[in-house]
């Protein structure tokens, strides 16, 4: 799509509320904080513009654009090189803060299991769950092979789901 | 790979949004980037003719410095250099016959008697 109508800022103006949930998921991931997540998100998609990218099957590219751009910040803690594991990877993208209060419990359950896994493992898994991306776009945005990317789901899961049935007692 | 419960429940969770007030917030700036974003040459609005005429100029002016620079005027004055032949009657079994030409001299002989 190009840029010369003045079409491309409303359409990545629609690009963020169509995907607000899923960058906001990674962003907060990524980040840890929601002032540090909206900045990230911001940038990344100001610059998109800016370099009039293609709108078409961007969420990929906007939400890799987002994690080189965190690691360049240092916001996952402390920088690291392009493409490697975020050890800072967070998982305040579950929400906690439900009215139910069993359902409260369970997201607190699932927070602290998820944050038991290794660090690569809740990368995936918040990308696939809340991001809804397909595994071969997550490995394109980890800039890892597939397989490794389905074994560390399925790893990550396969904990998760031992955590919880110790905690919650859930089958 | 099919969805297991532990999947499901996850995807069942609230996801934390940034608000609406950030939603605002980004959508403005998303849009003000593309007010202030430099604009390609081709996006301005230059008419094609003219395009057209600035690079046939360019490329006059190029090739008749290319042609200026390559005159046989502006070539430098060249070297020329002319081979001495060995004497004819050198052969290859003997040792190479030197003449010392540097005492003679040379006087031109024209056939004036007819």
């Amino acid at each position: 799509m190009g840029g010369t109508d003045g079409s491309t800022g409303q359409a990545w103006a629609l690009f963020y509320l169509e995907h607000r949930q899923a960058l906001a998921a990674y962003a907060l991931s990524l980040t840890g904080n929601a002032h540090d997540a909206e900045d990230l998100i911001q940038e990344v998609l100001v610059t998109m513009v800016r370099q009039d990218r293609p709108i078409r099957s961007a969420k990929p590219y906007v939400l890799r654009s987002m994690r080189n751009l965190a690691c360049d910040h240092g916001r996952a803690n402390r920088a690291r090189p392009r493409a490697a594991t975020l050890d800072g990877i967070d998982v305040a993208c579950v929400d906690a803060m439900l009215d139910d209060a069993s359902r409260r419990e369970l997201a607190q359950a699932v927070r602290e299991a998820l944050g038991s896994l290794e660090p690569a493992a809740v990368e995936v898994i918040v990308l696939k769950v809340y991001c809804d991306l397909t595994f071969q776009d997550i490995a394109s945005v980890l800039d890892r092979p597939m397989g490794t990317v389905t074994s560390y789901y399925a790893r990550g899961l396969a904990k998760l789901r031992t955590v919880l049935e110790q905690e919650l007692n859930y089958a | 790979m099919p969805e297991d419960k532990t999947e499901q429940l996850l995807k069942s969770l609230a996801v934390r949004t940034l608000g609406s007030d950030a939603d605002s917030r980004i959508v403005a700036a998303v849009q003000a980037a593309h007010a202030t974003r430099p604009r390609r040459w081709w996006a301005r609005g230059i008419p094609l003719w003219q395009a057209a005429a600035a690079c046939l100029a360019v490329f006059a002016v190029t090739f008749l410095g290319v042609r200026a620079s390559s005159s046989p005027a502006a070539a430098p004055p060249r070297v020329q250099t002319a081979p001495i032949d060995s004497p004819q009657n050198e052969k290859a079994d003997r040792p190479p016959y030197y003449t010392d030409i540097s005492g003679w001299k040379v006087s031109v002989v024209t056939n004036q008697g007819g």
